[in-house]
């Protein structure tokens, strides 16, 4: 093929990619350096900061690169420095974004719930009220902004003959799958997700409901399917790896996760990583792998931030363990959201400290909406039984080889 | 290739698995909201063709802020939207005769869509279709692709729909920043002096009909009001367990007559209510108590509440073209006296002119932004070819009006 053969062929490629999928790569590239070119010339322009702001985000999802959160941060800053709110609702919306991102989820709350106030056309300000109130553990408050969200947000067509039918939008359809996992209704939670169609990340959380399931190959085909819609998406590949692991095709995981990392560079896939190789038995290649993950966490929370806090508490109780440190890290996680899984993480650590007592206390809020989770099952079922109720502990043990008769395979923190 | 796990390796792996526990604990990254664009109202046009001021032109568009890169990217038309102009012809604030323009679904990139032109009665009776492609757009090429401009024999209608440079002109920065300095007591003029044009190199989803007069008058003669409303199917979602949802009726998303009404004054809590409403209902002065507490604020007086008011309120938010005002020159009409608040054509400065009422006629100078950044076209659909991408590292300050 001659140059010119070869450039054609990847314009048809990249023609197609983007057909299938608007505002990824290219394209996503292209209206980045537009916006980035506008606010250059113009800061003051707060209509092109916010929607810098959301490409960012974007880019974040996609690449997994923690930067795009700070460059959408400062966007969404600047934006509301040249104009506040009222009226630049926007620039109140999309720093909320980057607040939940952030993990802040009060402040998400507070500034996304201003938003929707102000401008209750907002619905990406609904959504992250919601997305914030699920994270502060206040689950019926969520249900209902989610609620509102699918009355207000417009139907994605299903089809159009015979009859035109709509269905409810993506985002809508994830948030009530998330719902409904959190209440242990699984299948209700997969039939939402199956009714995302071809979204990468729908395929992913399906593939991740095989997985918890035990059912390894119905979750081979969901994360390859997303690997096909998506090639080299690093949230396909470190499910895969993950997969692989659970497998014990440790070669194929190590390989997997190396992908990840040469294009993600998170230090939750150098723990993953490391983890692989504990779980291999080979402390000494695992080692390495931890440390660089740590080195990240604790750099994180010394600059202040609150993403890694859960990491952290996580990696302590599991991955290098030091009980005392688990704990501190789980009580802070603690003073930003009280989800089930901050409580949980709390419960685990307090476990691996000895305090049996506080830990079953803690363990049963993570119950409270009685999640169909292996792992938090699982995690019951020790601490109870450690705590003395012992016919709790095995009924919960129970429960957990039932949702999961894999439930001790390898399985990354996330 | 697998791996024989050695027995003290075991261990370790049990303990591990069986403390590995925190899924999906950080997995509330769901998918973005976005905003409804496609029903997203941006412009009304209304005015006589200057070529034929027999013909008048009805336009307007939706999807602001198209960035070059992503001009046919974003899916066209919305097929589940329904684009809705709204002619009142008998002096009220009822419309009495709808144009309404649907899509089909775009079936790939650079496709034309199949648009469905139907006129009739409020009611639905006295239908007339036709029907006309979508003229394609490019995310790619150096030079858009041409307009294409279907002319329905039956009813000597031309229709356009298509993407456009956004035709819009205004430093939303600047009034903001104007607007702030107002309320807080502290009118600053001069940040209004950058005159920068918000809209430069931005394209938008024009849709453009080029009627007869004669169809459009009724029996309050020569003036005819001109609106548009977006409209989708309502949808119920029967339960949060049920099977997909049906579509509904269609019900209102958006509307738009005279610029600046409701993006401006309508404060934003009664957004949604005045979107949903009908200009019967601005009529009757539901929404006349936030108009005059918007202007108020500003510190517009009474005689020039009442100004705005007659435009815009009392026989609802509609344009008012008079069609027995000759519009003439180039760029779709240019000649003195015959455009805003007579109708709308694409280079009168809507801005300037409502500042200067809400301001008591003390601001002059408006925003700065005199003209648009492209040149209009003299002839149907006259709004200008999209901009098309330039090429990596190309800086053009084309915001500087």
């Amino acid at each position: 093929m001659t140059t010119r053969a070869i450039n054609r062929a990847s314009i048809a490629i990249l023609a197609l990619v983007l057909a299938a999928s608007p505002l990824v790569g290219g394209a996503a590239d292209a209206t980045r350096a537009f916006l980035e070119a506008r606010i250059k010339q113009d800061p003051l322009d707060f209509t092109a900061q916010n929607r810098l702001s959301a490409v960012y985000i974007g880019q974040l999802r996609e690449t997994g690169d923690l930067a795009y959160l700070e460059l959408a941060a400062q966007a969404a800053k600047a934006s509301l420095a040249a104009v506040p709110a009222p009226p630049n609702v926007g620039g109140l919306a999309a720093l909320a974004i980057t607040e939940f991102e952030n993990h802040h989820f009060n402040e998400a709350l507070q500034l996304s719930s201003q938003a929707y106030q102000l401008d209750p056309r907002n619905l990406s300000a609904l959504a992250t009220s919601g997305d914030a109130q699920l994270e502060l553990g206040n689950v019926d408050e969520a249900r209902q902004l989610y609620e509102k969200l699918a009355a207000e947000q417009p139907g994605s067509p299903k089809h159009r003959s015979p009859k035109p039918v709509l269905d409810a939008s993506l985002p809508v359809l994830a948030r009530l799958a998330r719902l409904a996992e959190l209440h242990g209704d699984l299948p209700q939670a997969k039939q939402l997700l199956e009714r995302g169609g071809n979204d990468v990340w729908f395929k992913i959380r399906l593939g991740e409901l095989a997985f918890h399931a035990g059912d390894f190959k119905t979750a081979d085909q969901h994360y390859q399917a997303a690997l096909s819609l998506k090639p080299q998406h690093f949230v396909a590949l470190e499910h895969l790896a993950e997969l692989a692991a659970a497998q014990g095709q440790y070669d194929e995981a190590i390989k997997r996760y190396q992908q990840v990392i040469a294009q993600t560079p998170r230090a939750e896939f150098f723990q993953a990583l490391g983890d692989v190789y504990a779980f291999m038995g080979k402390p000494e290649l695992a080692k390495p792998w931890h440390d660089k993950a740590l080195a990240v966490y604790q750099q994180s929370v010394a600059a202040g931030n609150a993403h890694y806090l859960h990491h952290l508490a996580g990696f302590y109780s599991d991955s290098q363990e030091n009980a005392e440190q688990a704990v501190r890290w789980a009580r802070q996680d603690l003073t930003i959201r009280h989800s089930i899984y901050a409580y949980d993480a709390l419960a685990w650590a307090l476990y691996k400290h000895g305090d049996f007592a506080e830990a079953r206390d803690t363990i049963a809020k993570a119950l409270v909406l009685k999640t169909c989770d292996a792992h938090l099952l699982y995690h019951a079922g020790l601490i109870y039984s450690r705590a003395g109720d012992l016919q709790q502990g095995r009924q919960f043990l129970q429960q957990t080889v039932a949702i999961n008769p894999s439930y001790n395979a390898f399985h990354a923190h996330r | 290739m697998k791996l024989k796990t050695p027995l003290s390796a075991l261990t370790i792996a049990v303990s591990l698995a069986l403390s590995s526990p925190l899924f999906a604990a950080d997995h509330a990254e769901a998918p973005l909201v976005e905003s409804d664009a496609a029903s997203d109202i941006a412009d009304v046009y209304a005015f006589l063709d200057p070529n034929d001021n027999n013909k008048a032109v009805l336009a307007f568009d939706v999807h602001g802020f198209i960035v070059p890169g992503e001009n046919g990217n974003l899916g066209g038309f919305d097929s589940s939207v329904s684009y809705q102009f709204n002619i009142e012809n008998t002096g009220d604030a009822v419309a009495d005769k709808l144009i309404t323009v649907t899509f089909s679904e775009l079936s790939g990139r650079g496709n034309a869509q199949r648009s469905t032109i139907t006129l009739s009665n409020p009611d639905g009776s006295g239908k007339v279709s036709f029907t006309g492609p979508t003229s394609p757009a490019s995310a790619t090429a150096a030079i858009a692709p041409k307009a294409v401009v279907k002319t329905d024999p039956t009813t000597g209608i031309s229709f356009f729909a298509g993407v456009v440079d956004d035709p819009f002109f205004f430093d939303i920065p600047g009034f903001n920043r104007f607007a702030a300095s107002v309320l807080s007591g502290k009118p600053d003029a001069s940040l209004l002096n950058r005159g920068r044009d918000t809209f430069a190199g931005y394209n938008s989803q024009m849709i453009a009909l080029r009627v007869p007069v004669a169809m459009l008058k009724g029996s309050a003669g020569d003036v005819i009001g001109v609106s548009a409303t977006t409209l989708r199917n309502a949808q119920t979602l029967r339960s949060s367990t049920a099977d997909p949802v049906n579509t509904g009726a269609y019900q209102p998303i958006d509307r738009m007559g005279v610029p600046t009404i409701n993006t401006v004054l309508i404060p934003f809590p009664r957004k949604n209510e005045y979107n949903r409403a009908s200009t019967a209902d601005d009529a009757t002065g539901k929404f006349a108590g936030d108009i005059v507490g918007t202007l108020t604020a500003l510190g517009t007086d009474a005689a020039h509440i009442g100004i705005l008011a007659d435009v815009a309120v009392t026989k609802g938010d509609m344009l008012r073209l008079n069609t027995a005002v000759a519009n003439t020159g180039k760029q779709g009409g240019n000649n003195a006296g015959a455009g805003f608040p007579n109708g709308r054509r694409p280079v009168d400065d809507v801005i300037d002119t409502v500042l200067f009422l809400v301001t008591n006629e003390g601001l002059t100078t408006g925003d700065s932004v005199n003209a648009n950044d492209e040149v209009f076209r003299d002839r149907f659909p006259f709004f200008a070819a999209s901009h098309q991408p330039l090429p990596t590292g190309t800086i053009d300050d084309n915001t500087r009006n």
